[in-house]
């Protein structure tokens, strides 16, 4: 070929290249885009809702920023809500120990039996893994009536240990640290723990518990997560509004007052409940949540199936 | 299980590591290769080693059966529990007091044309984005990611509230679309015939985000070798994608037509905080149908039989599908 | 002298990525048509870089590469022409064995029965028929790595990439594949661009071998050519198992003859003017100056009585392989440490003699093979004769090879040219 005809061919193959590069780019683009107003403006719309003031709201545009001072003016009102009991502060900490809780429960429990199923033979051992596995692909909608009825018999209707304590069943926490032991965790470690003499407690302690940094933060965020978020047992559950957590608060409040339908600016029927309080108590619960998000995304970008793809 | 099974084999028995050596030389192949000698265990090794799994897979079994097997039972037996008689009793009176009821008709109807929608969209949308998401640069798939995957921090009740922002056409930043619908109010918007669809986007909204997110990673544990390997056998973007990549993340898309479709077929919170909204009466999906049962009739019979059918359901082709995982994870590399 | 048709070539190929690392400079070769060559080189080195530039797996900062008559470097790597084998093999998890062969071939729309045609004889080529249904994750990894060679070679293309397919198989395994895949590449003709860190690999594998450092081509040529005229430190070093010995030595020109300074009461080494050849010449006008000195272990024997071609020395350590002795002997001389001589260890697994060594002020420790039946104990105090004809000489500060005439000088990044050219006479 010649030297004129290869250089034309290779500047065909350049452009062409270039500019097929260029479109497959741009679709990208725009297809995630799209999807990025679904998912953001929402959240975007309860940041900003606040921010608008009764009249002005009529005629401004959803997601224009008012000022500043209507955030504070929501606040108050939230907070004078219910003869000034400051309930969304009482609803969040609610959540807050409900979480906690759930964490700490999570770790304790299913640590243990993901680390005993790993490494030890025991009968019923495949069959503990698989009715986990099981119970972690059914949601626990389906469950809740019969919960009821059991914690009911319990005498835990209406008691925070009502809610407390179903949520320390997570096999989540166990089928993860499972996969950790089994794949990541250095069984040598054990052996030669033991030649050193070391007892089993001690061992479990002294050299398995340290090295479960790297599978705990995965763990505390799903259940935290999980128990945050959750609105179905609890309202089953709870009854007194001091007992509430966030999401069960909000929408109590909400079903209270006029202010999604029709819908008032301000809360119809006289309450200072309206759109803004709303969307500010919505961001309020959302917020702590939102920032963890935010936070965990590099253990998190690893799939927590990464183990089980692979053998 | 083929898959525990199959860990053992690479890793060496677990029951290797758990005795403590019973000589030197045990003690030598331990400390160099994780490896027991292979003899057969002193039944008195066995016994404690059995003992020692127990002991630290207590609580979490306690648990599973308070709250996850025993609930399941009694909901089973209720099901076919004989409205005042003993605890022995058969009948079939709850299923066909549900199947007779026209609300349960329709909540059926509900549930599967909502399921039917919901997931085979997640499934699409979830692989399209994480593939799309995965074709870009690290900084650009982070922030988009993470932004996709917000809203999964919204609890349920408040999702609902947000979209009810978002729908009606006084108030949402979606006002143009909506009135394209030929909608002009939140009552239009909500008429009975487009809950599946509202409901839809509601879900959709909540749960992709993390499932995107989810498979992004499985996407990123494939070695780049394979991707450079099948752009020399001739794979183009597209090739590479359908060819390559899907079938590589096969399991973490069968999971998550599981867990969608799961999540669907029982949703609860959307359906009844909106009824809080709209002051309907009627549920619309099956678990609103079986607290209606319980907490307003107190049918407890009726309301463990459509639990029952829900889970199931769910039950089966979940046990089916992990069953089959590990099955075809021996196969597959 | 015919130059045939390079059915590869790089023409000042460079690579910098984007943190401003140079992994390529400046790379010029010329691959004959059915030519087995290898890159080789410590990590790092820029052999794994060239390799995928060449694939198009990468992208070219500047220079060309050029494949058969046309320059490739806009093209994407379906359209080279290539195959190549990955040193993870890089097989398709959850296709079959026939179905990892046979994809290529599929994507490119060839006729059903000349696929089958093909996958059939390149199974019976690599004896992987009885394992045609089975998956990857089913399969050794000596059978794996048949299967990628198999998705390289039914594609029949103009040039065969290979990074480190071997790395990953045990030492046996590995000798066994060296010969095969040797062998192979003799019968189907293909030329071959081969990417190793194993110096052993590339000597016995290529017909000629590129030795690369720090992205930087260091010397081209047979494996003869640089076993026994190394065109600098580096590769003097990098190249033999075990690596060549080198010392810092003086040099005096007296008369016609040159004396190798050890240290000071030592006598050291005369070698007679016509001992040396050409290469004397060069020697005598650094006098007064100090140089490397380097011998390979093999050319050193036990000599009855201190001559003037003899080193006294005291042996340190000796193994014996029945077959040969492996003696440690102490060399009143320090050792050459440059930048070039340690990377060149660094990847050489000699850690006795540098054990032995790093005790001992101004003294190096040598490596030697002599018979096995040769009378020597740890403790002796010996005279070792070199052969002078194969000693070598390097300037220290540029690490260059002190050449027999100028012409031949080498340069800092010596052109390369195909087989048959050999730009340094010993």
């Amino acid at each position: 070929m010649s030297a004129w005809a290869s250089s034309a061919l290779r500047l065909s193959h350049q452009r062409s290249g270039r500019a097929r590069r260029l479109w497959v780019r741009l679709f990208v683009y725009a297809v995630l885009a799209v999807f990025i107003i679904y998912f953001a403006v929402p959240l975007v719309f309860l940041l900003l809702a606040p921010s608008q003031g009764s009249s002005e709201a009529l005629n401004a545009h959803p997601l224009q920023f008012g000022s500043i001072h209507f955030y504070w003016r929501a606040w108050s009102n939230l907070m004078t809500y219910a003869n000034g009991q400051k309930l969304l502060l009482i609803w969040g900490l609610n959540s807050l120990i409900y979480s906690v809780a759930a964490v700490v429960l999570a770790i304790v429990i299913g640590v243990p039996a993901g680390y005993s199923i790993a490494f030890f033979r025991f009968p019923g051992r495949r069959l503990i893994l698989l009715v986990t596995l099981i119970a972690m692909v059914v949601p626990q909608n389906a469950l809740v009536l019969p919960l009821f009825i059991g914690l009911s018999y319990l005498h835990l209707i209406g008691s925070r240990w009502g809610v407390i304590l179903p949520s320390g069943f997570f096999p989540l926490a166990v089928v993860l640290s499972y996969i950790y032991f089994s794949t990541h965790f250095p069984r040598q470690l054990l052996g030669a723990a033991r030649i050193d003499g070391c007892g089993e407690l001690r061992l479990f302690v002294r050299v398995v518990v340290p090295l479960t940094k790297n599978v705990l933060p995965l763990i505390a965020f799903f259940s935290f997560w999980a128990s945050w978020v959750n609105y179905f047992l609890p309202s089953v559950i709870l009854n007194q509004v001091t007992t509430f957590s966030l999401p069960v608060g909000i929408i109590n409040m909400s079903a209270a007052t006029n202010a999604i339908i029709p819908s008032a600016l301000n809360g119809g029927l006289g309450s200072p409940i309206g759109r803004p309080e709303l969307a500010e108590a919505g961001l309020f619960s959302i917020l702590p949540i939102i920032i963890i998000f935010a936070f965990s995304q590099k253990f998190l970008t690893q799939s927590p199936l990464s183990g089980a793809e692979k053998t | 299980m083929a898959w525990i099974d199959k860990k053992d084999a690479a890793g060496g028995s677990a029951s290797d590591i758990a005795l403590p050596p019973a000589s030197m030389r045990d003690a030598a192949e331990l400390a160099v290769t994780g490896r027991r000698w292979k003899r057969p265990l002193p039944a008195r090794a066995r016994r404690r080693e059995r003992l020692i799994g127990y002991a630290y897979v207590l609580p979490f079994t306690v648990f599973l059966l308070c709250f996850g097997v025993a609930p399941s039972v009694y909901a089973l037996i209720l099901s076919f529990h004989k409205e005042g008689g003993s605890i022995f009793s058969f009948t079939l009176a709850a299923y066909r007091f549900a199947f007779a009821d026209p609300v349960f008709g329709s909540a059926v109807k509900h549930v599967l044309e909502f399921a039917g929608v919901v997931t085979p969209v997640a499934l699409v949308l979830v692989t399209a984005l994480a593939l799309l998401l995965h074709s870009r640069s690290g900084s650009t798939a982070k922030v988009v990611g993470l932004l996709y995957f917000l809203p999964g921090a919204v609890s349920g009740s408040v999702v609902v509230l947000i979209w009810l922002f978002m729908l009606d056409p006084s108030s949402s930043p979606f006002q143009s679309l909506l009135h394209l619908m030929g909608w002009n109010s939140i009552v239009d918007v909500l008429a009975n015939g487009n809950l599946i669809w509202v409901f839809s986007v509601m879900f959709l909204w909540a749960v992709m985000g993390g499932w995107i997110v989810i498979t992004n990673g499985a996407l990123k544990n494939i070695p780049r070798e394979i991707d450079g390997a099948a752009q020399i056998d001739g794979c183009g973007p597209f090739a590479l994608a359908f060819f390559i990549h899907l079938p590589m993340i096969r399991k973490t898309l069968i999971l998550m037509s599981i867990l969608v479709l799961a999540a669907a077929s029982q949703i609860y919170t959307e359906p009844t905080v909106l009824a809080t909204f709209t002051d309907d009466t009627v549920p619309w999906g099956l678990n609103q149908l079986s607290y209606r049962y319980a907490f307003q009739f107190g049918l407890f019979e009726a309301a463990a039989a459509v639990a029952m059918m829900l889970v199931v359901v769910t039950v089966v082709v979940a046990a089916v599908v992990v069953w089959r995982l590990d099955f075809v994870k021996d196969t597959q590399s | 002298m015919l130059r045939a048709m390079a059915e590869l070539e790089y023409k000042e190929l460079r690579k910098v990525f984007d943190d401003g690392t140079v992994a390529v400079d400046h790379l010029s070769l010329s691959v004959a048509d059915s030519e087995f060559i290898v890159l080789v080189g410590p990590s790092g080195c820029g052999k794994t870089t060239t390799l995928m530039m060449t694939a198009g797996l990468e992208t070219i900062t500047t220079g060309e590469v050029v494949i058969g008559d046309s320059i490739v470097n806009d093209v994407p790597p379906k359209d080279r022409d290539i195959a190549m084998v990955f040193q993870s093999y890089a097989l398709y998890p959850h296709m079959t064995v026939k179905d990892n062969i046979a994809f290529g071939l599929r994507r490119r729309r060839i006729p059903r029965e000349e696929i089958e045609r093909r996958v059939a004889e390149a199974a019976r080529t690599l004896d992987l028929e009885p394992y045609l249904k089975r998956k990857p994750g089913e399969l050794s990894g000596g059978q794996r790595q048949r299967v990628a060679m198999g998705r390289a070679i039914v594609r029949r293309p103009r040039l065969f990439l290979m990074d480190e397919p071997l790395s990953n198989l045990d030492a046996k395994l590995r000798v066994q594949m060296r010969a095969e895949i040797k062998q192979l590449q003799r019968q189907l003709g293909t030329t071959t661009l081969y990417v190793t860190h194993d110096q052993t690999e590339a000597m016995t594998m290529g017909d000629r071998v590129v030795v690369m450092r720090k992205g930087v081509l260091e010397q081209v040529g047979t494996p003869q050519e640089l076993y026994h005229s190394p065109s600098n430190l580096f590769v003097a070093g990098f190249i033999g198992s075990p690596s060549m010995n080198l010392i810092t030595v003086g040099v005096e020109a007296e008369a016609d003859d040159v004396v190798i300074q050890l240290d000071p009461g030592n006598p050291g080494l005369r070698i007679r003017g016509n001992q040396l050849g050409p290469r004397l010449r060069k020697l005598r006008q650094f006098h007064g100056t100090a140089v490397a000195m380097g011998f390979r272990p093999e050319n050193v024997t036990v000599a009855t009585e201190a001559a003037d071609d003899t080193l006294r020395v005291e042996i340190q350590h000796v193994e014996d392989l029945g077959s040969e002795r492996i003696i440690y002997f102490g060399v009143e001389a320090p050792p050459v440490v440059t930048e070039e001589t340690r990377q060149a260890a660094a990847d050489v697994d000699e850690i006795v003699a540098s054990d032995l060594t790093r005790g001992q002020v101004g003294r190096t420790v040598c490596v030697g093979r002599v018979a096995g039946d040769t009378m020597i104990s740890v403790g002796d105090r010996v005279e070792l004769r070199l052969n002078p004809g194969r000693i070598h000489f390097f300037e220290l500060e540029t690490g260059l090879t002190v050449a027999g005439d100028d012409a031949s000088a080498q340069l800092r990044r010596p052109a390369s040219h195909p087989a048959g050219f050999n730009p340094a006479s010993a």
